[in-house]
């Protein structure tokens, strides 16, 4: 799916299952999901917006 | 899974079929504290956007943070977690260069915090540094008192931090370098990561790949602070952009997560309707207050490189409690979702994702923050790079005819 060009489509991904997505083979995503799995549960609690540390 | 329903927003513009949350009109309490525990730097890097950009109240400011100073702001802090009942506060130990206050200092703050607030609550502390100043010595010190250590850096090479000197017109690298490398092999559990500004000059994937020699368990790229009125150099072509998708896809074809890279998973996670942490994207209330060395309580620094004072709140920790301060203009604007945004991003698909991007970028004079961001070109170019991957990589999710142009107000 190419993505840069003008008029680019864009997926509509709300509606994906984390789940089901955790069970794609895509290793970088799956430990990424990992993460944002205890985000879905408790979003805020450790989610610092400030930019300029780490 | 399927996240609950306070996890994940329904009806994002992403899908170019329903309309925008609305904003919340109740203030959310502050839960980052970034304290200037130093005012200065030991470097004079040619691009800052402190020493460099358009404020100069640095200058009128104690160099070092004084005792009742810290310690006002502790109480502060602590008032401000009893009074909501925060169960987690982080504290951002910032300058300047926070290590020229000594470490001892540092951890002496950090105790005292964490005696003060409530005994539930957590305090996550970090200290941000340019590196140089890191012994072993010192990084026992922070590690001891639960400091973690983030290093900000250009690259990982020489030649990527060129513009980072010392006031002599030295180069920073050596004993940065050396820093990084004491953190990452002999206190890996205090080592937050590394933040760097890109440079579309620099070859992506190189700058990506020589900082994960340094061995950081999570990287942020930021983009330049500038704005309509002062556009980062290299601005045209949505380089900067380009420049994030390249790596991007470094990171994302490298057949396991080499390290977190913020942007990229915050990206990750918007696309997805989760809550995000970042300043650069997201809807997010922004909940982070700069208590400056000589107490004021202020915006953040990156709002300085838009004019002079930008982030002053006429507050100061011994004669304001925080929640002063949510009342503030600028803190308000900054959590109120899209009714901050200028009409153009407000109808746009990509604003749920987007946000509008960072605040301080959407800055053009006389014509205040109510405008696009100055990087709309990049971040339309970067979101939809990233989620064209992931629809791709994972198959799950089918297009959905929705664009727009980068835009200029």
């Amino acid at each position: 799916m190419s993505d840069t060009e003008p008029g680019e489509v864009l997926p509509d991904l709300l509606e994906v299952d984390l789940e089901e997505l955790r069970t794609i083979q895509h290793p970088v995503l799956r430990e990424v999901l990992e993460g944002l799995r205890e985000r879905a549960e408790r979003p805020s609690e450790m989610l610092w917006g400030f930019s300029r540390c780490m | 899974m399927r996240a609950t329903t306070g996890g994940r927003h329904g009806g994002a513009v992403v899908s170019g079929q329903t309309a925008p949350v609305p904003a919340s009109t109740i203030p959310s309490p502050f839960r980052q504290f970034i304290v200037k525990v130093h005012g200065r730097c030991n470097l004079a890097c040619r691009y800052c956007y402190l020493y460099e950009g358009p404020d100069h109240t640095w200058r009128t400011r104690p160099a070092a943070a004084p005792s009742e100073v810290l310690t006002r702001t502790a109480e502060r802090i602590a008032e401000h977690a009893r009074a909501h009942g925060l169960p987690t506060v982080s504290l951002v130990l910032h300058g300047g260069e926070p290590l020229l206050a000594g470490a001892d200092t540092l951890a002496r703050f950090t105790d005292d915090v964490r005696a003060r607030v409530p005994a539930d609550c957590i305090v996550q502390a970090t200290v941000q540094t340019n590196g140089t100043l890191l012994t072993e010595k010192r990084v026992a010190v922070l590690a001891r008192h639960g400091i973690r250590i983030g290093i900000s850096l250009d690259g990982g090479l020489p030649e990527h931090n060129a513009r980072r000197l010392d006031h002599a017109g030295r180069p920073s690298w050596p004993a940065a370098v050396r820093g990084a490398r004491l953190v990452a092999g002999r206190f890996p559990a205090s080592y937050a990561g590394i933040l760097t500004v890109v440079d579309p000059v620099l070859d992506p994937v190189e700058t990506y790949e020589s900082l994960l020699e340094l061995g950081p368990p999570a990287l942020d790229l930021l983009l330049p602070d500038s704005n309509w009125s002062a556009p980062p150099p290299h601005w045209e072509g949505a380089r900067h952009g380009a420049w994030l998708c390249a790596v991007f896809d470094r990171w994302w074809t490298a057949g396991h997560r080499e390290t977190r890279v913020r942007l990229f998973e915050e990206c990750l996670a918007l696309l997805l309707g989760l809550p995000a942490a970042t300043e650069y994207l997201g809807l997010a209330a922004f909940d982070a207050l700069v208590v400056e060395t000589d107490g004021s309580i202020e915006q953040v620094d990156s709002l300085k490189s838009a004019y002079e004072g930008a982030s002053r709140t006429g507050l100061d920790v011994f004669r304001h409690a925080f929640d002063e301060a949510l009342d503030h203009p600028g803190v308000a604007a900054r959590q109120a979702g899209v009714a901050s945004l200028a009409d153009r991003c407000r109808v746009c698909p990509l604003v749920e994702v987007c946000g509008g991007g960072h605040y301080a970028h959407r800055y053009r004079a006389g014509h205040g923050f109510r405008n696009p961001s100055v990087y709309c070109a990049d971040l339309q170019l970067f979101i939809r790079h990233v989620a064209a991957r992931l629809a791709r990589d994972t198959g799950v999710a089918s297009p959905v005819p929705v664009s727009i142009e980068g835009v200029t107000p």
